[in-house]
């Protein structure tokens, strides 16, 4: 028996030593914040993430199949017709609604954490730790702020409605409660929720890109959210404010009393030439430049980038999707000396030779071919990301705002509120058609400083004909730049606009010609995963 | 004594003689074989008694019985005879070998083997004869259509590929591992990965399903448990050595999906193309109508394999051994692909002369080379072989590429991405390498002594290592480097290098205790203790840019200094670790009353490294009882020899609950937080895993009620099996708001059943001396049940084409139901929510189709034939109530693949005004988007296949001496000779719900030869 109570004691003592094999910590595992932001340069660090969270790809991509921006390209095997991406097809299970949510809410998670993390380390932070925490803490509230007024622009069904159903409100710190269901805000609630983080913004002394460039947040960052935001809501009141915005980002106060480098420039719209350098892998970062998320030569893979939405391996090449005829056909008004004729790049219009690609082959007579014929020798390439960033071929920097968006969201105020045309001159904003004139004027290749256009749009008799002139003017100019879907929706009723017509030739395989701007589907769908999740969720009207 | 007596004989082979005497009349007669040849040695014991007597050399016994009294014979390797004694003196019996589908006299867990007459649970048994010798690079597709319960569906035609997915019973998880566990000689298994192991070394496969057998296994036991025994030595036999040897034939099954030729393609397009005013295809010229390229055969080959396997086996006094070498070579169907293997196994065991202590050790070393492609299933044109095998153009000559890189961009430039495809693939087969080498060894050590007659310590120790190397190569002059060469890119080729260990520790430890008291009450138990602790490391780099002056295929010669250009050829590397660990301490205890009644209970304490706190521990338990009710008094006169009735009942856990194997899945319980480049290559910190503190065990507890028979000295003989299993806990994506940061978190919530029945018979029709027929079969049916999910509308769709609610299967298919082409306009039509009808449904008219890729009936049946030293061997497996997505067809028969891939002559039946009964809708119809995901591509996946058959002959004895051979056995055998399924594509059976450019299973035609000296 002796050797059995050896045995028992053995085991006992097993028992007792083996807890190793379930106590494991795996390697370089942490899990408390305090350990991870530790410092005003750690706090920086989780800042920096949350651009890399933002979906503008799926916008533009989204945007580009759902408008009238594309047509089916020579290389196309059914790639975004067989999905219905191309066809109007728009549910609740589609993709870019969820990146879109869940992106921007994703972001606003991380950005409630870093605030609380903040706060916590300012009440025992020393004098000059808190200067930068406040500097950061400013910058956390601008993009909670850009976050919102993102998610507002997409999924508000009415802007014009104060009453009416918005975005989920985020202001608080979420980590682990998953029974926490948040139920959507009005419009009016939404707004006042990004204007009082905007108000934070300023109380904190402004954020500032440090120096690093329009692929950070800076304060004509802040000022492009309000003016936006403002455009969208159609009051008096709301273009008031526009407005007064739309002054600051021309003549920038100081940020920071403290720290007198910290001083902004203001904006201004480039010539064409300068233009196209805004595009590429190292552009002429000034007057234009506002906000743009940065892509650089180590973001994904050899073959990605927003070019891989057209294009299956380098621009002006094999393209799945190329131009959609229709807007060729406005691009080629431009210069009207050359209108109708074969591609040339002495086209004097900067948009026409930003836009289009040198590689494409434009037939005259395309109206009048046949199906194949169409496709093969009708090749409308998109050359607006060259893709020039080393070892990337279609990775681009994406644009979110540019000064010729602001002046063009001044434009809709003025035709809001009857400055229709009146004096039209080099750097007079007061009407509409002066503000087309000077970015027409800007734009023309041969004589950038001459204040001509290559040519102007005649009819700004009527509100209604001056919304249509600036939804036209959006389209060329913001051509694959992920806009034309809400600028539908602000603009299309207000302009009289049929909506988004494609080419007739665009769209013979697919029935697939055009989407009224009444549609319910220019508001996107709450995704599934969010009606599913979410018990106090409410769909939006159509889905 | 008694019944402890014969107990030991089952369990140890090891035949004691112990003579008795008695009274009234003395019983002679002899012991045959059913061929007619004495058997010496045999113990022949009459039933209820201690006494017993052993056959002379000349199959010669003799023994005092009385009329009524039953013997029993027990010979090692032949079936256990039991015959009641009649009014003759004289009682010949013949014995029949142990054949793979009869019920087996033992059955085999890690921690106890039980004579199977005390077996209380549901284990079936499949022994080394099944599994010896088949052409299959993998032991575990061996095993389909032989356990009745276990779906076994191959996912790909890869020689030794582990794209197996093997299902007990039904699916026991959503997210967690559905496979069983696997263990080998004692050591669980890392992993489902068999490509290494030699099906000639495994003696015997142990297949545990109820609760009752696998809530012992506690942590891992929830989904079965396949237990593996490899061959060993004989304690004092003499040397022998076997060969075993196969050598076959692979080719491609068929397919139904009607493909187009170049003549038919050209006919087509001409019909269409006033129907389809698409900016999609041209005429073919005259040089493309002289072309009829099958792109199959240019992918594809028939393959050749062969496998020797040379074993030795010898024993001493108190040593015996056991040595397996063996060599495989099994190309595969697609050029290019192949493994390769070399096995050495050895097992060793001795004991002293009281037999008191025993020892042994295993171990098995194994190393196999897998050439791979790596790209099945994906989308990718200049990747996946299979896409250019299936859909490439009829009209294009492979002869157009000349085996340059440059060739084939001109070819891609000339005839665009679809067209272009197959060249781009053919010069990827030539520039690209991929392969997989692995190592991988058991060793595991056992001790056991005997500390008294009633008490026994045993510790085993084992350890899985396995390492593997993925090596990729892409030459310098490939398609693939030169189209997607980025500017200022002046040298090619790429080389990548994984390595991976993986080291999984594992040590059980028991005391065992055993008596019987009155030879009535029987009472086994024992303690044990079970640690299991793994390793896992991996590395990784990868070059861009070689230097073609030094190149070399595979050798990464003429690395290109980063300095160069640093952003083209600077190398990039990862590294990584992770650790696992399980504990366990647990007990077992059996009673016996008089082989008659029988009790087992099991209760076991487990702890995970995947759970923290309160749910660290989780507690597992069976009782599993059991009557013999043939040997009851009054079954004496009955035809049953065997008639069994079990139940048992239980709880088990599944740890596994992300299916990551040994090592994902850690720390969820807690938030985490990473590092990482996130934005404009500045490096950021963030949170990377959201916690889930309350993680715990799923818990799967079975109810099982079985019936073991055997009627009229086993001719008729099986097993019928009833059982109820239910997960509770069931780890599920939960959806969560978007304010948490991401759109789903895995927890515990929710649960479902699997409710089936499960049937083996097997009867020889025809068994005298010189001819045997046994037909067998086995069925399995099994619902699957959704019981609590975590929604309030009682389902969850995540998008995709299969969703569940509560009150039906798992992975119900749940999509847009096709009602037919609108004879109007040529359009498709679904049937709405309410009922009607519509051409443009929204999600929220997806149908609930009540139909899944789960086989709800599945088995095996077949036949053995023996006479006169031929024998033949077939057997069918069928799986009936599949329906799966031919994703295939719809790039055979969608209008926007028209002029870009090959279609379907099916397609010709499409919708126009003069033909509105069509099976198509119109080629420009505006609605054909909603056709993707929709049931029009659902398809029947049952299948009936015809397995394996195998034709072969035994040599007598007396017909091979002149060799000085002992034994000498040739065959010829087939594998999935012929499928009968309404399925179109190569391979009915599949892993997958959705089937698109798979690596389809091959027919194989093989030659096999056993030779033993």
């Amino acid at each position: 028996m002796k050797k059995i109570f050896f045995s028992v004691a053995l085991a006992a003592t097993m028992l007792t030593a083996c807890s190793d094999a379930y106590e494991i910590e795996q390697p370089g595992i942490v899990t408390e914040e305090a350990a991870v932001f530790r410092t005003p340069a750690d706090i920086g660090k989780g800042i920096r993430t949350i651009y890399g969270l933002f979906p503008r790809e799926t916008e533009i991509s989204f945007t580009s199949f759902f408008t009238d921006e594309l047509g089916i390209g020579k290389n196309n095997s059914g790639q975004g017709v067989n999905d219905g991406s191309y066809t109007f097809l728009l549910q609740a299970g589609t993709g870019a609604p969820q990146a879109i949510w869940g992106g921007y809410y994703g972001s606003v998670n991380r950005l409630n954490r870093i605030e609380h993390r903040i706060l916590e380390m300012l009440e025992t932070a020393s004098n000059a730790d808190k200067r930068l925490l406040n500097r950061h803490l400013a910058h956390v509230y601008g993009l909670r702020a850009f976050c919102h007024y993102k998610l507002f622009s997409f999924f508000t069904p009415d802007y014009t409605n104060p009453d009416g159903l918005s975005v989920i409100k985020f202001h608080f710190l979420q980590t682990d409660d998953y029974n926490n269901f948040v139920e959507r805000s009005t419009v009016k609630e939404i707004v006042e929720f990004i204007e009082s983080d905007i108000q934070k913004v300023r109380n904190l002394g402004g954020v500032d890109d440090q120096g690093l460039g329009s692929g950070y947040a800076s304060m004509p960052f802040i000022e492009s959210i309000v003016i936006k935001l403002n455009a969208m809501l159609q009051t008096d009141q709301s273009y008031a404010k526009l407005e007064d915005a739309f002054n600051r980002l021309m003549n920038p106060p100081a940020i920071d009393p403290n720290d007198p480098d910290a001083i902004s420039i203001p904006p201004k719209y480039l010539d064409g030439a300068e233009l196209e350098t805004i595009f590429t892998a190292t552009p002429f970062d000034g007057g234009e430049a506002i906000f743009k998320l940065n892509r650089t030569s180590t973001d994904g893979g050899t073959t990605s980038g927003i070019g891989l939405s057209w294009h299956s391996a380098r621009f002006g090449e094999g393209a799945y999707m190329e131009m959609g005829r229709s807007l060729y056909n406005e691009l080629d008004k431009l210069d009207p000396s050359q209108q109708g004729a074969v591609y040339d790049s002495i086209r004097k219009d900067g948009r026409y030779r930003l836009t289009v690609h040198g590689n494409s082959k434009v037939a005259p007579n395309y109206a009048s071919m046949g199906a194949e014929e169409y496709r093969d020798e009708d090749l409308l390439f998109i050359g607006k990301y060259p893709g020039d960033i080393p070892n990337r071929p279609l990775m681009a920097n994406l644009w979110e705002f540019r000064f010729t968006d602001m002046l063009l969201a001044l434009a809709e105020k003025r035709a809001h509120e009857g400055n229709l045309t009146g004096n039209v001159a080099v750097d007079d904003y007061s009407n509409v058609e002066s503000i087309i004139f000077n970015i027409r004027a800007s734009r023309n290749f041969e004589d950038p400083y001459g204040g001509i256009p290559v040519t102007m749009p005649t009819d700004f008799s009527s509100k209604q004909a001056a919304f249509a002139r600036i939804l036209e003017e959006r389209r060329v100019e913001f051509a694959f730049e992920g806009h034309r879907y809400l600028d539908m929706k602000r603009l299309g009723t207000r302009a009289g606009s049929p909506g988004f017509v494609r080419d007739p030739q665009d769209c013979l395989s697919t029935g697939a010609c055009s989407l009224d701007p009444t549609s319910h589907r220019l508001t996107m769908p709450i995704p599934r995963s969010e009606m599913i999740a979410n018990p106090r969720m409410v769909q939006n009207p159509g889905y | 004594m008694r019944s402890k007596f014969t107990w030991m004989l089952t369990l140890c082979f090891v035949f004691f003689v112990q003579i008795g005497f008695a009274q009234t009349k003395q019983l002679s007669g002899v012991v045959r074989t059913e061929f007619g040849d004495p058997i010496p040695g045999a113990s022949v014991l009459l039933v209820g008694t201690n006494e017993g007597t052993e056959t002379n050399v000349n199959g010669n016994y003799s023994l005092n019985v009385k009329e009524g009294d039953r013997i029993r014979v027990v010979f090692e390797g032949y079936k256990t005879v039991t015959i009641r004694v009649s009014e003759s003196n004289i009682l010949n019996v013949m014995m029949i070998e142990e054949d793979p589908f009869a019920l087996e006299e033992i059955v085999v867990d890690t921690y106890r083997t039980t004579a199977k007459e005390e077996v209380a649970t549901a284990v079936s048994s499949v022994t080394s004869k099944t599994i010896e010798g088949r052409p299959n690079a993998s032991v575990i597709q061996t095993l389909q259509g032989q356990v009745p319960g276990l779906n076994i569906a191959t996912g790909s035609g890869q020689p030794g590929s582990s794209n197996t997915q093997v299902v007990l019973r039904g699916i026991g998880s959503i997210n967690g591992s559905i496979e069983p566990l696997y263990v080998i000689d004692d050591v669980p298994m890392s992993s489902s990965r068999f490509r290494s192991l030699n099906p000639n070394d495994i003696e015997r496969i142990d297949v545990l399903k109820d609760a009752g057998a696998t809530a012992v296994y506690g942590n891992r036991g929830a989904n079965g448990v396949i237990v593996i025994t490899t061959k060993r030595g004989s304690f004092e036999s003499d040397l022998s050595v076997r060969y075993v040897g196969t050598t076959g034939v692979s080719s491609i099954q068929k397919n139904k999906y009607n493909l187009m030729s170049t003549a038919e393609y050209d006919d087509f397009l001409n019909q269409a193309r006033a129907d389809y005013p698409r900016a999609g295809f041209r005429a073919l010229n005259d040089a493309q109508r002289a072309i009829n390229t099958s792109w199959t055969d240019v992918f594809f080959n028939d393959a050749i394999s062969q496998s020797h396997t040379l074993t030795f086996s010898a024993g001493a006094k108190n040593l015996a051994s056991f040595t397996s070498i063996g060599y495989s070579d099994f190309e595969g169907i697609l050029i290019g692909t192949g493994l390769q293997r070399f096995n050495v196994r050895s097992n060793v065991d001795g004991k002293n002369n009281s037999g008191k202590l025993n020892y042994g050790l295993s171990f098995n070393a194994n190393y196999s080379k897998s050439d791979m492609e790596n790209s099945a299933g994906t989308n990718a044109v200049n990747q996946n072989y299979f896409l250019g095998a299936f859909q490439a153009l009829p009209y294009l000559n492979p002869d157009e590429y000349l085996g340059t890189g440059k060739s084939a961009v001109d070819l891609f430039n000339r005839y665009g991405v679809a067209g272009g495809m197959p060249y781009m693939l053919l010069d990827k087969r030539r520039t690209y390498l991929f392969s997989q080498n692995e190592l991988k060894m058991l060793v595991n050590g056992n001790v056991k002594y005997k500390l008294s007659d009633q008490f026994t310590v045993a510790n085993h120790t084992g350890i899985d290592y396995q390492s593997i190397n993925q090596n990729s190569t892409t030459h310098y002059d490939a398609f693939n480097e030169l189209y997607f060469a980025v500017g200022g890119q002046e040298y090619f080729g790429r080389a990548s290098d994984i390595f991976e260990e993986r080291m999984i520790f594992n040590s059980t430890t028991s005391l065992r205790y055993e008596n019987t008291w009155n030879e009535l009450h029987k009472v086994t138990a024992g303690a044990y203790l079970e640690y299991v602790k793994a390793h896992f490391k991996s590395r990784s780099i990868n070059k861009r840019g070689f230097d073609p002056i030094f190149w070399s295929d595979g050798g990464s010669t003429g690395w290109i200094n980063p300095a160069e250009n640093y952003q083209l050829y600077a190398p990039t590397g990862a590294m990584g670790v992770s650790n696992a660990g399980l504990f366990s301490y647990f007990g077992v205890a059996s009673y016996d009353y008089d082989r008659r009644y029988g009790l087992d209970a099991t209760i076991r304490r487990d702890a995970s490294f995947r759970f923290a706190n309160d749910n660290r521990w989780g507690t597992f338990w069976s009782v599993a009882g059991r009557w013999n009710i043939d040997n009851e008094a009054f079954m004496e006169d009955s035809a049953f020899n065997t008639l069994k009735l079990r139940g048992s009942y239980g709880v088990s856990g599944n740890q596994d609950i992300l299916d990551t194997g040994l090592f994902g899945a850690a720390q969820l319980f807690q938030t985490q937080y990473s590092s990482g480049v996130v934005y404009n290559q500045e490096t950021g910190l963030f949170v990377s895993s959201l916690p889930n503190p309350q993680l715990q065990w799923e818990e799967i507890s079975q109810a099982n009620i079985g019936l073991d028979f055997g009627v009229w000295n086993d001719r008729l003989r099986g097993s019928v099996d009833v059982y109820k299993k239910q997960t509770d806990e069931l780890y599920l994506s939960r959806p969560v708001s978007a304010i948490n940061g991401s759109a789903t978190i895995a927890a515990n919530y929710g649960s479902m059943k699997n409710e089936g029945i499960e049937l083996n018979i097997a009867g020889d029709i025809i068994r005298d001396d010189k001819t045997r027929l046994t037909l067998h079969l086995n069925g399995a049916y099994n619902k699957n049940t959704v019981l609590d999910i975590p929604s309030e509308e009682g389902f969850f769709w995540g998008g995709g084409l299969t969703a569940y609610r509560e009150g039906s299967m798992i992975g119900e298919l749940y999509m847009p139901e096709f009602m037919g082409i609108n004879p109007d306009n040529g359009n498709m039509t679904f049937r709405t929510k309410d009922g009607g009808i519509t051409e443009d449904p929204t999600d929220a008219d997806n149908q609930w189709l009540e139909k899944s890729a789960f086989p709800i009936y599945q088995g095996g049946f077949g036949l053995d034939f023996e006479h006169k030293g031929w024998f033949l061997t077939a057997n069918f497996t069928y799986a009936l109530d599949v329906w799966r997505y031919d994703n295939e067809y719809y790039f055979f028969t969608a209008p926007t693949f028209v002029g870009e891939n090959n279609l379907s002559n099916d397609m010709r039946d499409y919708w126009t005004p003069d033909n509105r009964d069509a099976t198509f809708p119109a080629l420009a119809g505006s609605n054909f988007a909603n056709a993707s995901g929709s049931s029009f591509y659902l398809q029947d996946a049952s299948y009936l296949r015809l397995r394996y058959l195998s034709v072969g002959y035994n040599f007598k004895k007396k017909d091979i001496d002149f060799m000085k051979l002992t034994g000498l056995r040739v065959y010829a055998q087939a594998e999935n000779l012929h499928t009968w399924s309404k399925w179109r594509g190569w391979d009915a059976e599949s892993n997958r719900t959705v089937d698109y450019g798979q690596y389809p299973t091959p027919k194989t035609v093989s030659f096999g030869v056993e030779v033993q000296f």
